[in-house]
């Protein structure tokens, strides 16, 4: 029941960015050099995954398998800080360190305990890669606004956060209504999609299985399972980055290290 | 009359930027029970930094002693509900302003002290702020009635050493003399327990206020302040 797309397909639905492009110049947007380039980035990064999975999907070997996964997971804790606005102590190694642990954590979890061993055993590539992927390109998002916000937060309360400590508060009292803020915001995202999921669009994996000709009950158990796990990447991500950072600029004298956050 | 022990003590007290310049250097103060001091200078000096140094809320190098001990990270709390800092520019929690002349009692380190309600409606009549004023949203106030609640927010957790940076910069000339007398009540009323720190621009108010100084000039103490 799986369709193979041909190039001549692939060729067709591109002609529809230029649909895209015409409206760009009719309405004096100027993105068609944008357009042209971003289309041409997907092209190309999307084929040369492609080839990069078939050669690890036909060796599902161990090592490479860790090797990409590692490779994946550094490239998205040094994106995830990437645009942040306001740069807090030690950011990248901060965010190496939750990506890395919620990320790893919430897939391995997912792939021994949910799904099972037995379950993909011949076939790890297959799932790890995946799985990682889903969860990492989430954890991103939810890392790097909760860090904006918390750069964000502590900035505009400076006054407040010292008047806290001025009056004897802890660096918890005062710091903790930006903690909380900034992983809301990095919360927000997945709530969203959570409470949206299946009525306003199908998710990607979820459109995946069906294609592939799974049942749509099959499809949808993936797809809850999917949800959960990317939202609990994504909180034990977030937590993880905001109260790091938030360490780094409270000391254990209690005082607002305030000069340790630059702005971009 | 042998002379009362100290207070407050900075020890070769140096504050450096964000680029290790240093901004003060190696300051050495000793503050007495019942002593009024002034730190004057230039502006860029180095009394506002001075100021947060001494209430430790910037990291120093040097040492700070309460009470001829060393303050630590086991009793930095103590020491900060002790020896309050008043910037220039209040900060407000967000609420009224009853909500922030309360607010210190909400933290951990302060509940329990005692909230004196005859008191502070004794210090809000002398400002002649009535009760409407304890309903007042925080970010309805002017600069100078922040600076109100500023004190008496800070005097409620009954304070031994007020740090006061321009802390009247924004009031009228009345309402500095009512702040003036609060203070000078409040000190009169425990000498053997307080002190006051007072940063201020205008020589009147030094010489009204204050009766030993200490002058900075590029971050360094001028002169002998022991």
């Amino acid at each position: 029941m799986f369709h193979a797309l041909s190039n001549i397909d692939v060729a067709i639905a591109a002609c529809l960015i230029l649909i895209n492009g015409a409206i760009s110049i009719a309405l004096k947007l100027g993105l068609e050099k944008k357009l042209a380039w971003a289309s041409f980035r997907t092209i190309v990064q999307l084929t040369l995954i492609g080839f990069v999975l078939e050669w690890i999907f036909a060796l599902q070997s161990w090592p490479i398998i860790l090797g990409i996964g590692v490779m994946m997971t550094t490239i998205a804790a040094f994106s995830a800080v990437g645009r942040v606005e306001h740069q807090l102590p030690l950011m990248k190694m901060n965010s190496l360190i939750s990506v890395f642990s919620s990320s790893w954590l919430v897939t391995a979890i997912t792939l021994f305990a949910v799904i099972g061993y037995e379950g993909w055993k011949d076939y790890p590539a297959q799932y790890v890669i995946p799985f990682l992927g889903l969860v990492l390109g989430n954890t991103l998002n939810g890392i790097s606004l909760g860090m904006d916000k918390l750069g964000d937060q502590l900035k505009r309360r400076r006054g407040e956060i010292e008047l806290i400590l001025s009056l004897g508060g802890s660096r918890w009292e005062a710091g903790q209504s930006s903690v909380r803020s900034a992983i809301r915001t990095g919360m927000i995202p997945i709530l969203n999609s959570m409470m949206v999921v299946g009525l306003v669009s199908l998710p990607g994996v979820m459109t995946g299985q069906l294609l592939a000709g799974a049942s749509p009950v099959d499809a949808v158990k993936y797809q809850i399972v999917i949800m959960f796990i990317i939202a609990a990447g994504t909180a034990m991500g977030t937590i993880s980055v905001v109260l790091l950072s938030y360490h780094r600029v409270f000391n254990n004298m209690h005082q607002f290290l305030f000069d340790e956050i630059q702005s971009n | 009359m042998p002379s009362k022990a100290p207070l407050l003590e900075s020890r070769h007290v140096c504050r450096r930027g964000r680029n290790e310049e240093i901004l003060l250097n190696s300051v050495n103060l000793t503050v007495r029970a019942g002593e009024r001091w002034a730190i004057s200078g230039v502006s860029g000096a180095g009394k506002t930094l001075l100021l947060r140094s001494l209430a430790l809320l910037d990291p120093i190098d040097g040492e700070i002693l309460w009470n001829g001990q060393t303050v630590d990270t086991r009793n930095i709390l103590d020491y900060r509900s002790r020896v309050i800092y008043l910037a220039q520019n209040a900060a407000m929690i967000d609420g009224d302003v009853f909500d922030n002349l309360k607010f210190a009692f909400s933290l951990t380190h302060n509940n329990e002290s005692k909230w004196n309600e005859r008191q502070v409606n004794k210090w809000c009549s002398l400002f002649q702020k009535d009760e409407q004023f304890l309903k007042r949203d925080v970010h309805d106030l002017s600069g100078g009635e922040r600076q109100i609640v500023a004190l008496i927010r800070a005097l409620v957790i009954s304070p031994q050493i007020l740090l006061l940076d321009e802390a009247t910069s924004a009031l009228d000339s009345q309402s500095v003399n009512i702040y003036e007398r609060i203070i000078g009540e409040w000190l009169d009323e425990d000498l053997n327990n307080r002190a006051i720190i007072w940063v201020t621009h205008s020589p009147e108010q030094r010489q009204r206020v204050t009766e030993r100084e200490i002058r900075l000039s590029a971050g360094i103490m001028q002169g002998d302040a022991d």
